[in-house]
């Protein structure tokens, strides 16, 4: 009757000495925990919960800012609410919508649109009035980013370029030199043409574009008189000729093999690899891209505009939010805070510059000297990013449903891409689609 | 046709084409775990180099230390295992009370409820992530491991497992064991438990995979570092767009060390016995 | 006679119930508040418009009328039936012919089990980050190998037909060994007194896994099926992170969708309703399964 395993008492010994040891562990991680709530916040002080994103070095940043920020204000304690980025805004929406919503919160602007439309972020025109800080102090890109209708939802982090960059040592083997600010499509093409050299895994490309992200397109599109939106941002006009035009000619690139296959699936990461090992002259790369590139020793490398033929403005500039949410119940506080962070006169802004791992956002040459070693590659930054900001820059047509239109997009240019349309047709097939969600998105 | 029934009957034939087809498999396991140990160990100039390569140019095993350091590795480390450790021991003791209840005691409304348990594993976690969080808001509940431990142990999964395995047992087994008079805690735990041992161990390892590698839930329970689990340690670490993924691989490697020991440990449980030859050739 | 074992059966099933219910009170109850609460939420979300960002707003059936015009609704659906119509089979294959070759005493049977199981131990979003670079069709390790052997080199995760059976192929290696060591477990319960009686009757290793390994071990066979087909309609971190839904959607999966319309599309409500309409894909799906079941699993 019995069906007894044989071997039950040894392992029965191991499996007691186990479920000790993990509750040994477990214990003292309790023991561990209970000695950390015991930590209370001193009498007297206000919590400010503050969201951000960030990898481990970002989040020293901030933590610096945090400490520098409570030194000067002991009354007030900064409670970071972090992820990582990819994650970040499911995060942040989920403690929204369970009325747990951060005061101070960094939106990425793809999202901006939405929370403007919900009355999310709460309106700062009339602190900012209050507190005397001159707007013009920032890049205009960074505040055009963060209003609507002249009133003001939030302060600029991040406002930089998607720059072009560009492979200096390659340049040089192929006897090219540096294209000049204001190249046009033309030269594009022949230089990449011309930087496109052998076969097989040794094969060197000219030009790589990540597709999975909508605004590395644009630019292109843009040189060619054409556009995503119309100027109200409420049709959809890549079914144009001028755009769709343009798309071809991308197109074209990859098909005559000018471009690596990786373009359909890359990040960051895939392109600065092939970068860095000098197999791929040109991509668009932003801020952290240029991180990326300068962790390896003897990257040449430099940063420019976008072509821009006779339109100028083509080069894709971009710009986050920190703003404050309107359910805080410490506003006073969280503007403090806020403006320390990223106010003009707070420390926010030569902290960031220091870590060197965002641009400035603050249009002043101090913060260049700060954040740009003239020694080391990107060397030109400084100046370009100027230029860039004066000329070439054009911020991107967002609004609400964005991300929703980029995930119809991605996969109608990858086909496109992929040689299973052409691009007029795959635009036009799109089309209605992505109308529909701009017709949804847009409404209430 | 008579040739290859030749082969099949011929034991030993049979049995080193069947050693060299697993020690293949086991190969084409390996070789992306290895891929994994090599870029752990590796500069981020190497991580970089193009065409991949397979083996480090120089080792780094620094990496590792900076892992410990770059995020609270530790601390993230035991809030894992103190999370684990009540998750795997709840869900294995209420999970094995209610599979008895399915498996062998008959109630109304049995199969309905079985259903309903059932059920719930077929809904995406993403859409009831705001509704848990509420309720976790609604219990004071978050930012302490206790959310990530309830909503560990109360799904249907280890239910499900057991109370399929309980099936498998012979009833007349308990049969005799109720004419001898045993009630049901008897039944339970000197009958059933002991012949499910393969079962308990294989819920205990799956409910530690499953809650060691938990994201989603940890993501918007868990605000504090203090009270941070290595998954999310890990997602930060991948958290902006300049990712070190030679840190990236070596804290990965680090947080699954303890459950590869865990369970080279647990093969003990599915030893057989010496009766059992199985089969030969 | 018979009147007395009525009556002891009335009594007996009142002792059960009374019994069931002690027995399932602690789970019950956790399962109740956080599992069945929260999915009655869900279900109730279902029927709204939520951007997350406002209250809610009541839309009735609104949603679930709009995703059965929705395409792209029908195209992650095809895609994750797809992924799950092939990979299912396969694993389930593949892991119980694993186990039976691992239940045989075999010299370096303990380790073998281990590094089956090893891939399993990592997240599906480590496994993605591993494998995305092996894939590379210029110069990934898996090509590499191939071209030793003169295959390839294959596209893998860059061509749209490629891509799934890429995904299939990673998720595999991850999941084999978890099916393997569940099927162990069940193999365990398998008295070795029938293949001693097999063997003397003179059956070979084939005949003996087909008439007493297969039959003896299907309530196990039942368990793996159900929660792979249950586990595998609701696949998401490994297309998400491998290949992000590409290229041009061959990869985009339904909870994918799911996800994306409620965190990125400000469209809860009606991302709820997606996944109530995979539910009951699954359920019906489950329900033909346990059907079919009384034919083939024995108890």
């Amino acid at each position: 009757m019995g069906r007894k395993l044989d071997n039950q008492e040894v392992p029965m010994q191991k499996t007691v000495i186990f479920v000790a040891m993990f509750f040994a562990t477990a214990v003292f991680s309790f023991a561990g925990g209970k000695a950390e709530s015991a930590t209370s916040t001193a009498p007297q002080t206000t919590t400010v919960q503050y969201a951000f994103w960030g990898n481990p070095v970002a989040i020293g940043v901030e933590d610096d800012i945090i400490k520098a920020f409570e030194a000067k204000n002991p009354s007030v304690k900064i409670e970071p609410v972090v992820s990582g980025y990819d994650d970040y805004h499911t995060k942040l929406l989920t403690l929204i919508a369970g009325g747990a919503a951060p005061d101070v919160m960094r939106i990425d602007s793809y999202f901006f649109a939405d929370f403007l439309k919900a009355g999310a972020l709460r309106e700062i025109s009339d602190l900012i009035k209050k507190a005397n800080i001159n707007l013009s102090s920032y890049y205009p890109e960074g505040v055009e980013e963060n209003s609507h209708n002249g009133k003001v939802y939030g302060l600029p982090w991040g406002t930089a370029p998607l720059y072009m960059l560009v492979n200096l040592k390659m340049l040089h083997d192929a006897g090219l030199s540096l294209p000049p600010m204001n190249w046009n499509w033309n030269d594009f093409a022949t230089m990449v043409k011309k930087l496109t050299k052998g076969s097989g895994p040794e094969k060197q490309y000219g030009f790589a574009i990540p597709l999975q992200n909508i605004s590395s397109i644009l630019p292109f599109v843009w040189e060619n008189g054409g556009g995503l939106f119309d100027k109200s941002r409420q049709h959809f006009t890549l079914d144009q000729p001028a755009a769709y035009e343009a798309l071809q000619k991308l197109a074209a690139l990859f098909s005559a093999g000018d471009m690596p296959q990786d373009s359909l699936n890359a990040n960051g990461d895939v392109l600065a690899r092939w970068f860095v090992n000098n197999k791929l002259a040109m991509y668009e790369g932003a801020a952290s891209d240029i991180l990326n590139l300068q962790k390896v020793p003897g990257t040449e490398f430099e940063a420019i505009a976008m072509p821009n033929g006779t339109i100028k403005q083509t080069t894709v500039y971009k710009s986050n939010i920190v703003g404050i949410s309107p359910e805080t119940k410490h506003l006073n506080q969280a503007w403090t805070f806020l403006q320390f962070l990223r106010g003009p006169s707070g420390e926010g802004e030569t902290l960031y510059m220091k870590a060197h791992r965002i641009p400035p956002t603050i249009d002043n040459p101090k913060y260049w000297a700060m954040y740009a070693d003239p020694t080391k590659y990107p060397k030109l930054i400084a100046q370009n990013t100027t230029e860039i900001s004066d000329t070439y820059g054009r911020l991107l047509p967002l609004r609400a449903g964005w991300l929703e239109v980029q995930q119809m997009l991605t996969p109608a240019l990858q086909s496109v891409f992929l040689g299973q349309m052409s691009a007029e047709s795959a635009m036009k097939a799109v089309a209605p689609k992505i109308q529909a969600v701009l017709d949804r998105a847009g409404k209430k | 046709m008579g040739q290859l029934r030749h082969y099949l009957m011929n034991r030993n034939l049979l049995r080193v084409t069947l050693y060299v087809g697993l020690i293949v498999a086991a190969f084409a396991i390996l070789l992306p775990l290895l891929w994994a140990v090599s870029t752990s160990f590796k500069s981020y100039p190497d991580v970089l180099a193009h065409p991949y390569q397979l083996l480090p140019r120089s080792l780094h095993p620094a990496n590792y230390v900076e892992a410990f350091k770059t995020i609270p590795f530790l601390t993230y480390f035991l809030n894992t295992v103190k999370v684990s450790f009540f998750t795997c021991l709840g869900t294995l003791i209420t999970s094995a009370m209610a599979a008895y209840a399915f498996a062998r005691l008959r109630f109304p409304g049995r199969d309905a409820l079985f259903l309903i348990y059932l059920s719930t594993l077929m809904i995406p976690r993403q859409v009831v992530l705001i509704p848990n969080f509420i309720i976790m808001k609604t219990l004071h509940l978050l930012d302490t491991h206790w959310s990530l431990i309830l909503t560990g142990i109360f799904t249907a999964y280890g239910t499900f497992l057991l109370r399929q395995f309980f099936l498998t047992i012979p009833n007349e087994l308990e049969e005799a064991a109720i004419i001898d008079g045993y009630g049901y805690a008897r039944r339970f735990t000197q009958i059933i438990l002991p012949l499910s041992q393969p079962a308990l161990v294989t819920l205990f390892i799956i409910t530690l995979l499953n809650i060691w590698n938990e994201f989603l839930f940890a993501l918007v329970f868990i605000n504090s570092d203090a009270k941070r689990t290595l998954t999310l340690g890990l997602a930060i670490l991948r958290g902006d767009f300049d990712v070190q993924w030679n840190l990236v691989m070596a804290a990965t490697l680090l947080s699954i060390l303890p459950l590869v020991l865990i369970f080279l440990a647990a093969q003990r449980f599915f030893i057989e016995g010496i009766a059992l030859s199985g089969v030969k050739g | 006679m018979e009147w007395a074992m009525i009556r002891s059966l009335t009594a007996r099933e009142r002792k059960d119930a009374s019994a069931a219910a002690i027995f399932l009170l602690p789970n019950l109850v956790g399962f109740l508040v956080f599992m069945v609460g929260p999915t009655i939420g869900s279900i109730a979300i279902s029927f709204s418009s939520w951007s997350l960002l406002n209250a809610p707003t009541f839309a009735g059936l609104q949603n679930y009328s709009d995703l059965l015009k929705d395409s792209v609704f029908w195209q992650t659906l095809g895609n994750t039936a797809y992924y799950v119509f092939v990979k299912v089979p396969l694993n389930m294959f593949l892991s119980l012919l694993l186990a039976s070759f691992l239940n045989k005493e075999i010299h370096g049977r303990n380790a073998l089990r281990t590094i089956f199981f090893l891939p399993m131990v990592a997240s599906s979003v480590s496994v993605a980050l591993i494998w995305q670079p092996l894939l590379d069709p210029t110069s990934g390790m898996v090509n590499k190998l191939l071209s030793f052997i003169h295959l390839g080199p294959y596209p893998w995760i860059l061509s749209p037909n490629w891509a799934m059976p890429s995904v299939i192929m990673v998720a595999t290696w991850k999941e084999l060994g978890y099916f393997m060591v569940i099927f162990l477990a069940g193999l365990q319960g398998i008295s070795s007194t029938y293949y001693e009686a097999a063997e003397i009757d003179g059956a070979n290793a084939v005949q003996s896994f087909w008439h007493i390994t297969v039959p003896l071990i299907s309530p196990t066979t039942f368990f793996v099926l159900i929660t792979s087909i249950i586990g595998s309609f609701q696949i998401f971190d490994l297309t998400t992170v491998l290949t992000n839904g590409g290229p041009a959607n061959a990869t985009n999966t339904l909870v994918m969708y799911v996800y994306q319309a409620g965190f990125k599309f400000f469209r809860m409500g009606y991302a709820s309703a997606v996944a109530y309409a995979l539910f009951v894909i699954i359920l019906a799906f489950t329900l033909i399964q346990n059907q079919l079941s009384k034919r083939w699993v024995h108890y």
